[in-house]
């Protein structure tokens, strides 16, 4: 639980990172992706994915595409410009993070 | 091979979306091929699973609230996101370059109201002038503004969208019935100091910066965005 928690926090930094990656990707892709990337620490709800991707996309980060696959419409998610610039911002953001938790964790005996 | 969802199956997940309150096209796209991806994962380890018990199960990794959070959420997303994009065409106002225009009209407004007798002269006129035009607006112009083809009656969100804000246009629109009031019962109409008349001038031209947004900006935004999405559906 409170190690979903962690996850849950930087889902919007994971889900803008494989779209980085990957470039175009509809829901149920991204739901398995996230699951296989977070080795199944991280079994991401729909309930949760599908929130984070309309508010990335109502921030204009995310834009969509709609294309016709077996028989039935598919939405794809790419990152806009405004969406690239931002994951880079992010993963910064993320990367200190990580770096001041591995210092509050591992403090330095001097 | 494996097995995927035929047509028929397509429809069923449609008809299984607005039976869970789902009654948006928008949103239910993006819902019946989740269920379908999923549906057809689970087909390629067992092909002899029925179609209803494999629904059952990839509905059932939607938790308890099953599609109600993801429908309220997306409207407040919708909501959240066409406020910002008018807060933006408002402060676009107040910008250089556009922030000389602006200055110049306000300061225009605020020359004129110093001269009359009474701001009366000047309000009450802009006041019905609001009435006038917002009704327009809502029974001739907005009408038209968005015309789609209904097929097979779908509902859009962003439509609806649309909509509820037109209506809340017209219900600003009829606000300057009760400024008048307001303005009269404050003594706004006998007051003459520079600051206040500037301060007037300042709140009618922002008002009406707003007015024009919703008028005018946002609905060309939400038909803009209509037709990226569903260029199919847009005339």
């Amino acid at each position: 639980m409170q190690k979903n928690q962690l996850y849950k926090g930087s889902l919007s930094t994971i889900v803008l990172k494989l779209l980085n990656d990957k470039g175009k990707m509809y829901g149920y892709q991204i739901t398995r992706e996230v699951e296989k990337i977070t080795t199944g620490e991280l079994v991401i709800t729909e309930g949760a994915l599908y929130p984070t991707l309309h508010k990335l996309e109502a921030k204009g980060l995310l834009s969509v595409d709609i294309k016709t696959v077996n028989n039935r419409p598919r939405k794809y998610y790419f990152l806009t410009e405004n969406g690239k610039k931002e994951t880079v911002n992010m993963l910064n953001e993320m990367k200190a993070f990580i770096q001041n938790m591995d210092v509050l964790l591992n403090p330095k005996l001097t | 091979m494996s097995r995927t969802i035929t047509t028929k199956e397509t429809n069923q997940l449609f008809d299984f979306c607005r039976k869970h309150y789902v009654q948006h096209y928008d949103l239910q796209v993006e819902l019946v091929d989740h269920l379908a991806s999923a549906i057809e994962e689970q087909w390629q380890e067992n092909p002899q699973l029925e179609f209803e018990t494999a629904l059952k199960y990839s509905f059932s990794k939607f938790g308890i609230y099953g599609f109600s959070k993801i429908k309220e959420q997306k409207q407040k997303e919708l909501a959240r996101k066409y406020n910002r994009l008018l807060w933006q065409y408002f402060m676009d106002f107040y910008r250089w370059p556009k922030m000389l225009m602006t200055l110049a009209i306000t300061l225009a407004l605020f020359t004129v109201l110093k001269l009359v007798d009474s701001i009366a002269w000047v309000l009450v006129p802009y006041f019905a002038f609001l009435v006038i035009s917002g009704t327009i607006y809502s029974f001739f112009i907005s009408p038209k503004k968005i015309k789609f083809h209904t097929l097979g009656n779908k509902k859009f969100m962003l439509i609806e969208h649309m909509k509820s804000l037109q209506l809340t246009v017209a219900v600003i629109s009829q606000l300057p019935i009760s400024m008048y009031n307001l303005s009269r019962d404050f003594g706004i109409f006998s007051l003459h100091q520079p600051w206040a008349l500037l301060l007037i001038s300042f709140c009618i031209i922002s008002f009406n910066i707003v007015l024009w947004g919703y008028f005018f900006y946002i609905p060309e935004k939400v038909k803009q965005h209509f037709i990226q999405q569903f260029p199919e559906f847009a005339l």
